[in-house]
């Protein structure tokens, strides 16, 4: 009786496994080039992930199609126009920054291929776009969850901004905080311009010490803020300071040293508090993998990203069928991903919760979580 | 007698790739298209680079400015106004802007014309000094550029750059802007101007002695170069339809440098030789990133792998061929007998 079923369950198995395809997907990603850390740490992520669910539920295989970028933009049109002509994807995963995915939509979006990037926040990249897919936040609601945070909770009423020019997320995020804040009843006692690249800020806090605002909005990238955060310590400013995901890194602390003991900033994910059953799976795997816990918030989007893609391919009766696969993508609700609960809307935004994180004793702790 | 061999020799390469790019559509895959593309676009933008840099020997690194005005010219004539409307995140953008419109070729005209208006400014200051010092006024020039794009978002959309400008680029404009570009630099090269720009490259001083005029020598490469550099720049934009400030950085400009030492600094077809390896190349090698099976046995993915072998490719061209692969020979050179090409 034993052997017989066995012998069943491996004929089931033969069977299924010369029925079983080999579906390509594509991820496009800057794994060299200045944004490599960024870029590898995503594809870590995805490739994590892949190697935790390889397989769909009709027994098809998942191949992922890497392509590197170096993080520049004609690299990105040519790697998309490749992964879809060439390697038939039926989705893409990427890119890293929101002006590189703007490239990748673009095309993805004329041939009907669902892209859904994992970490690109920018406001208007899904804007008038019917395949653009993403399962981070957006800047907008990164910056009302800080602006609502600081006037309701911490009850601060007046803040400076200073914002990296250079930069689209800076601006964004600047844009969204002022906004929210403002209508909060807050105001915002002073704008400052830096450019991604520089070093000295002793003007910018001079200026910021001489508004005397309750805190400080710095929605910029880790290098500036942690250079910024000690400059203000030499010279006494010791007002709360706030940043968004551009500072949720290990080397920002570490740069920042003393200087950003108490920083606040917000984060998809801690892995300190897994916020579903996946997440605590996730985290688990990944440390018997890897020998470590700190599930870095970008491993835990690129993840995302492609669990949401398997998931929505598993829900199609053909999962190659790329409409398919962009509609069941847009109809996500409540899908248990790795770094929280994720719904998706009509235009391919994810309403999710976001983490907000304070430094102490060199390292992020867990505050508290904001749902939208 | 040679000279008709010679215009047999570039009159059948130009109907040759006439006809290559007529059969393309239907022959390749759109990523190959692509590739043909890109290929195309960085032709005009080498070889109208090396009118600059080769043929007038003015170490001048300032394409990456004339590409970001020519496509921001093209760009912001292109996209129609509601969807400017819409792009405008950071601030809304100045009336005038939203009321650009302008079919493709005026576009690539004006870009063009713009850009070769920024160049007669510019020559003045920048011909006044030479060697390395135009190399760094010419540098800051290409800074100044992409600060402006980032610093003017009533303008420029800032660093989030425009999107879905229509996609007007396809191998005929391409090719055929490449094919006329390659013409009107070879022209040039050949006439009496071309002979005082190769003057003033080999002896500056000894130009002025025998009455070269170099600083309009200089002046007309220049507007040329950046002329072309500007189309080009709009048949890129009209080609990725997504621009940003990032995409013309120093990097740009490095990349068209390559190209052309690579080719051979005042070699025309050696400029299009390196565009092909350049550009066509870094694709095809792409399947070193790849996982890769030997023997049995599989090599994990190594991103970033083609770029190393790449550069050793670079090295050993440049150890073996000291003045690039054409050095200063150009296609017909190549026909002759030795003992001509010696001289």
């Amino acid at each position: 009786m034993r052997k017989l079923s066995v012998l069943a369950a491996s004929a089931l198995l033969l069977a299924s496994s010369s029925f079983a395809k080999e579906i390509n997907v594509g991820v496009v990603m800057s794994m060299s080039g200045p944004l490599a850390a960024y870029g590898q740490t995503c594809n870590e992520g995805i490739e994590f992930a892949h190697s935790l669910q390889p397989k769909l539920k009709n027994g098809d295989t998942v191949k992922l199609v890497l392509i590197d970028t170096k993080g520049d933009k004609v690299e990105s049109a040519n790697a998309t126009t490749r992964l879809i002509s060439s390697d038939k994807v039926v989705g893409i995963i990427g890119e890293l920054t929101s002006t590189n995915t703007a490239q990748v939509i673009a095309i993805a979006d004329k041939k009907e291929i669902p892209v859904i990037a994992p970490v690109a926040t920018n406001d208007k990249l899904t804007e008038g776009k019917k395949f653009a897919n993403r399962v981070c936040f957006t800047d907008s609601f990164q910056g009302a969850v800080v602006a609502n945070y600081a006037a309701k909770d911490l009850k601060l009423k007046t803040a400076v901004v200073v914002v990296d020019q250079a930069q689209v997320y800076s601006l964004g995020l600047a844009k969204a905080f002022k906004d929210a804040f403002s209508a909060a009843g807050g105001k915002i006692v002073k704008e400052i311009k830096v450019s991604s690249g520089d070093k000295d800020f002793k003007a910018v806090v001079s200026q910021i010490k001489a508004a005397n605002p309750d805190f400080m909005f710095l929605p910029m990238y880790h290098p500036e803020v942690s250079m910024i955060a000690r400059q203000a310590k030499q010279i006494g400013l010791n007002k709360p300071m706030f940043s968004g995901d551009g500072v949720a890194n290990q080397t920002f602390i570490d740069l920042g040293g003393d200087a950003v003991e108490g920083y606040m900033f917000t984060d998809f994910f801690d892995y300190g508090a897994p916020p579903t059953e996946r997440s605590k799976e996730f985290i688990k795997a990944y440390a018997a993998k890897t020998g470590k816990q700190e599930v870095n918030s970008f491993v835990a989007l690129g993840a995302d990203a492609y669990n949401l893609m398997v998931d929505a391919m598993n829900r199609c009766a053909n999962p190659e069928d790329n409409i398919c696969v962009n509609n069941e993508i847009k109809k996500t609700k409540g899908f248990e991903g790795v770094s929280g609960v994720i719904s998706m809307d009509e235009l391919g935004n994810s309403t999710r919760s976001a983490v907000i994180k304070v430094v102490q004793n060199a390292k992020a702790v867990y505050k508290a979580t904001v749902n939208p | 007698m040679t000279v008709k061999k010679d215009q047999w020799i570039n009159l059948s390469f130009v109907f040759g790739v006439i006809g290559f790019i007529g059969i393309a559509n239907s022959f390749f895959d759109e990523y190959t298209i692509r590739i043909l593309n890109n290929i195309a676009i960085f032709t005009i933008l080498a070889v109208s680079y090396n009118l600059i840099n080769g043929v007038t020997g003015q170490f001048s690194l300032e394409p990456n400015g004339f590409v970001a005005i020519g496509a921001y010219v093209t760009a912001l004539l292109l996209v129609s106004p509601e969807a400017k409307q819409y792009q405008y995140a950071i601030v809304d953008p100045y009336p005038f802007v939203l009321s650009l419109h302008a079919n493709f070729v005026v576009a690539l005209v004006l870009s063009g014309f713009f850009a070769t208006c920024l160049a007669l400014v510019l020559s003045f200051p920048v011909f006044r000094v030479r060697g390395d010092y135009l190399a760094i006024v010419t540098l800051g020039f290409g800074f100044i550029i992409k600060i402006f794009a980032i610093n003017y978002p009533e303008v420029t959309n800032g660093s989030l750059g425009l999107n879905d400008i229509p996609e007007f680029s396809n191998l005929y404009w391409t090719g055929g802007i490449a094919i006329i570009a390659v013409i009107t630099v070879l022209n040039i090269v050949n006439s009496k101007f071309g002979r005082a720009m190769k003057a003033v490259r080999d002896d500056e001083d000894a130009a002025i002695a025998m009455g070269v005029n170099t600083f309009k020598a200089k002046t007309f490469a220049f507007c040329t170069s950046a002329f072309f550099e500007g189309v080009g720049g709009g048949l890129l934009a009209a080609l990725l339809t997504s621009i940003s400030p990032d995409l013309f950085d120093f990097f740009f400009t490095f990349q068209l440098l390559i190209i052309i030492v690579l080719g051979g600094l005042g070699s025309t077809t050696g400029a299009i030789v390196g565009t092909i390896l350049v550009m066509g190349g870094s694709e095809w090698m792409r399947f070193l990133d790849e996982p890769m099976k030997f023997f049995g046995y599989t090599t994990p993915a190594m991103p970033g792998l083609r770029m190393v072998v790449f550069s050793l490719i670079l090295i050993f061209i440049m150890l073996f061929a000291r003045e690039g692969i054409m050095g200063k020979k150009e296609l017909k050179d190549l026909f002759k007998g030795r003992k001509r090409s010696a001289k």
